[in-house]
């Protein structure tokens, strides 16, 4: 749960829970507002001012992450747990080399020690990133590289310290879409070679169910849908999953685009009560807006924020 | 122009502060015949000197007399039209011409804009008050004499502001859109692109008064502005300083006045900074 | 290359470079030349009436200074645009208000293309004021432009900050169409859309096509979006049309290297498998 620190009642992220298993990737779906880079936010204790966790808590190996004091934290971001973010211009200092920056992230958790073996380990992500010319990339400076060789190089900064989970926030999406692919090939790499889980957030179902191994939809601060891609992507059960995969133009089926009514709601329009969707559902029920909904199960692994499903765990079908 | 001045208004003192101080002196500039006891140029010799009422002075002559036996409340009221005066005509001529010619130089740049440029740096170079008595030097002092050697000083920071603004401004996509929907350059920089600027302007002339207002005063305090009689405060301030031991009345009452009213022309433009900046993140949204 | 409807667009041989002139006393001392950039060199392009053709490429391709050119928004360098029988370029004056009456542009950032000080009347009173209403008629006709859009007569009066992105794309729209024209370019105008609200939009592009028999040009860097509302597509890089041709051949079937590399590099959902 997180809202603004101060009590102001409005909150940006409830009662959201997600689970990520060693090595798998999990995609976290959602358009803008729906809360997805504030989640990821709050796994590493990076909320900006004014926004708190209310309530919950996030576990890392079983270790809690919330409340932790600064040391345990600080020895956790880039170690255990590192973030990439959407625009690699505005990420990287463009007042240092990319050598010093990526060998930044190696000091700071004293992974190498003196110049030789930094540049060496330097050379080797560089490498691992695949940066052509690594000696040479790193004494460039960010400006003199492309959009796609910056965020080959943020990636090689976030991979230095080794860590287990990576949670990448939109990383492609300021990317041209063939430099698009060769990231999303670069990310999926490191996780069969390194075995590091991913949460890839992003807002383009497509390259998610391309990429990811299991799928987490959210919408107006919660997860409202989760499972394997291909129960997501073919059995969706949750009527917005549904609209999404409904409206979303996808190569190679030319049909009708059939557009979601209505707009997504702001945090202080959200229903206090049941659904947050049911202003813009077609199978809209009573209960929708009368109680708290749960996570229900409609098959294995596979769960949906909503009443039809409870009713029928056998998933709605196709969308109509 | 869209949002409500009334919820804005209680977002900020200082805002009403400074527009009621700048008010007051503003209704008493302009009713000056009205409020004055006295005639601000004819005075009493019989009466000279007078210390303020609470001192022993008289009913008559609320804050006292001067030199020459004139009332200097009814100076310092009238002065309010003289010195207030000369800081808003320098600032209104210094704000028109230089946003006229930021225009021109941020829209059509060009040879203009570096002829612009260069003359700006040169008259920068100088500080205000050599320039202006250099100025009077030349030209003879007077009332309007005055106001064009502060004027022809300050609209350089006009310029600059506005031309800053033009250039930022003309790429925006909005002026694309004005262009493709047929509006000519003079047209987009006059509806488009000033609508966005004024409050810019607007701020910086309200500081600019309270600047000019305290240059006017320093030039007329040197003997150069203003001559007498005219009553304006910091030639008064400047009478008043071979009296400031017996009679200190004389001198520090118009300088409180410059004090005050430059204050509250401070606070009212960063008020105004305030009300017409940050609007544009309003949250409300009607859907 | 089948067009339906007599040709509405032609471009022949259009060129735009980007030049930057350093100072004189650098050129002289310095030597240096002058940088220049060339955004499109040398595309031949038609749109029948009644046609969508979509234009696809990546940044940096100069798709979207080929659509400015197409609406006079940069001196061509090289080249014609005629535009329904009005050679761009050409025009001076009354003829350029005329073209501006044919022919118009809806931008990709909702945020910026509307002038945060006016409100939807006035901005929708500069369109009208174009086609020569006066301001007694202009209400009526705005009125309806904006329920055309999907928007309503509460809007009028208010200001575009308090819109959403899909609502003040649906105002750019009705700006577009307040001139009259039949021809609109259109730069990306979902890019900056969620999804669900692409879609909307989208839907009411093939609608009002469909209504008011207009002609588009879509430029978009998502080539699923362009095939979804395109007849035809052109594939640009560099400043060249690489590839053009019927939506559905193009995807199908690309000839050209690039269009195969871009096709490949697309994000498609697995097909169901299990």
């Amino acid at each position: 749960m997180v809202g603004p620190a101060g009590g102001r009642p409005v909150l940006l992220l409830r009662s959201l829970s997600f689970v990520v298993e060693p090595g798998e990737i999990l995609g976290l779906i959602g358009e803008s507002g729906c809360g997805k880079s504030l989640t990821l936010l709050s796994v590493l204790g990076l909320l900006p001012r004014g926004l708190a966790v209310q309530a919950g808590s996030v576990r890392l190996d079983g270790m809690e992450l919330i409340g932790a004091p600064q040391r345990a934290m600080a020895a956790i971001r880039g170690r255990r747990v590192a973030i990439i973010f959407q625009d690699p211009q505005n990420c990287l200092n463009p007042s240092f080399t990319i050598g010093r920056q990526v060998g930044e992230a190696l000091c700071i958790h004293k992974l190498a020690r003196g110049r030789r073996a930094v540049r060496d380990r330097v050379v080797e992500l560089l490498t691992e990133v695949g940066l052509p010319d690594p000696e040479g990339c790193m004494d460039r400076f960010p400006h003199q590289l492309s959009g796609g060789m910056q965020q080959r190089a943020l990636i090689a900064t976030a991979l230095a310290a080794g860590p287990q989970l990576l949670l990448a926030d939109e990383p492609t999406t300021a990317l041209d879409v063939s430099v698009q692919a060769q990231i999303m090939e670069l990310l999926r790499d490191v996780n069969r070679q390194r075995g590091c889980s991913i949460v890839l957030v992003t807002h383009d179902l497509a390259l998610a169910s391309q990429f990811c191994d299991r799928i987490a939809v959210m919408y107006a601060g919660q997860i409202v849908e989760e499972g394997s891609v291909a129960n997501i992507v073919h059995r969706p059960a949750h009527p917005y999953t549904q609209g999404l995969l409904a409206c979303l133009p996808m190569l190679g089926r030319r049909q009708q685009l059939r557009p979601i009514p209505g707009e997504i709601p702001t945090p202080d329009e959200v229903l206090a009560v049941g659904c947050a969707f049911a202003p813009r559902c077609r199978h809209r029920l009573q209960e929708c807006t009368s109680a708290h909904i749960e996570l229900h199960e409609a098959t294995d692994g596979h769960r949906a924020r909503c009443l039809l499903v409870r009713h029928s765990p056998q998933p709605v079908g196709p969308p109509t | 122009m869209g949002v409500r001045l009334k919820d804005r208004l209680g977002a900020g003192p200082t805002l009403v502060v400074g527009a009621v101080v700048v008010a007051i002196f503003a209704l008493d500039a302009l009713l000056a015949p009205l409020v004055a006891p006295h005639d601000p140029l004819h005075g009493e010799l019989a009466r000279r000197l007078l210390p303020p009422v609470w001192m022993g002075g008289s009913a008559d002559y609320l804050l006292g007399t001067d030199g020459l036996g004139r009332d200097v409340l009814s100076r310092l009221v009238w002065g309010a039209r003289v010195s207030f005066g000369l800081g808003l005509a320098g600032a209104a001529i210094a704000a028109g011409v230089g946003t006229a010619l930021g225009m021109v130089a941020g829209w059509w740049e060009g040879w203009l804009d570096g002829l612009l440029g260069r003359l700006a740096d040169f008259l920068l170079a100088f500080p205000m008050l050599i320039f202006a008595i250099g100025v009077i030097t030349a030209l003879g002092s007077g009332f309007w004499n005055l106001i064009l050697a502060l004027s022809l000083k300050s609209w350089v920071e006009f310029m600059r502001l506005v031309r800053g603004q033009v250039l930022a401004h003309k790429q925006l996509v909005y002026v694309d859109a004005a262009h493709a929907l047929g509006r000519s350059g003079a047209g987009i920089l006059a509806w488009e692109i000033l609508p966005n600027i004024f409050h810019g302007v607007l701020v910086l002339a309200t500081l600019r008064v309270g600047y000019l207002i305290i240059a006017a005063a320093s030039l007329s305090f040197l003997g150069l502005g203003v001559q007498p009689p005219t009553p304006e405060w910091g030639a008064m301030v400047n009478d008043g300083r071979n009296f400031m031991l017996s009679a200190w009345w004389l001198s520090t009452f118009p300088g409180l006045a410059i004090v005050v009213l430059v204050l509250g022309l401070n606070l009212l433009s960063e008020g105004l900074h305030e009300l017409l900046d940050p609007r544009f993140r309003d949250p409300g949204i009607p859907r | 290359m089948s067009v339906r409807g007599p040709a509405l667009v032609v471009a022949e041989g259009i060129a735009r470079t980007y030049r930057e002139d350093p100072s004189r006393l650098t050129r002289v001392l310095l030597r240096t030349p002058p940088r220049q950039v060339t955004a499109v060199a040398g595309v031949d392009l038609t749109i029948g009436t009644g046609e969508t053709l979509g234009l696809v490429g990546e940044s940096g391709s100069g798709k979207t200074t080929l659509g400015r050119l197409l609406v006079g928004l940069e001196p061509l360098d090289a080249g014609r645009v005629i535009v329904d029988g009005l050679e761009v370029g050409r025009l001076r004056g009354r003829e350029r208000r005329r073209f501006r009456r044919r022919c118009q542009i809806v931008f990709q950032n909702p945020y910026a293309s509307l002038n945060p000080r006016y409100s939807v009347r006035q901005l929708l009173g500069v369109a009208l004021r174009l086609r020569g209403l006066r301001r007694s008629e202009q209400t009526e006709h705005a009125v309806r432009l904006l329920e055309r859009v999907g928007l309503s007569r509460r809007h009028l009066d208010a200001y575009p900050r308090l819109l959403s992105g899909g609502q003040r794309q649906r105002l750019a729209l009705a700006r577009a169409l307040a001139t009259g024209a039949r021809f609109l370019v259109l730069d990306e105008p979902t890019s900056a859309l969620d999804v669900s609200i692409q879609a909307q939009i989208l839907e009411l592009l093939v609608w009002l096509r469909r209504e008011e028999g207009l002609t588009y040009l879509f430029i978009s860097h998502n080539i699923a979006v362009v095939e979804a509302i395109s007849d035809r597509v052109a594939v640009m890089r560099a400043g060249r049309i690489v590839e053009c041709g019927p939506t559905d051949q193009v995807v199908r079937d690309p000839q050209h290297p690039y269009t195969q590399a871009l096709l490949r590099a697309v994000p498609r959902v697995p097909s169901a498998s299990c």
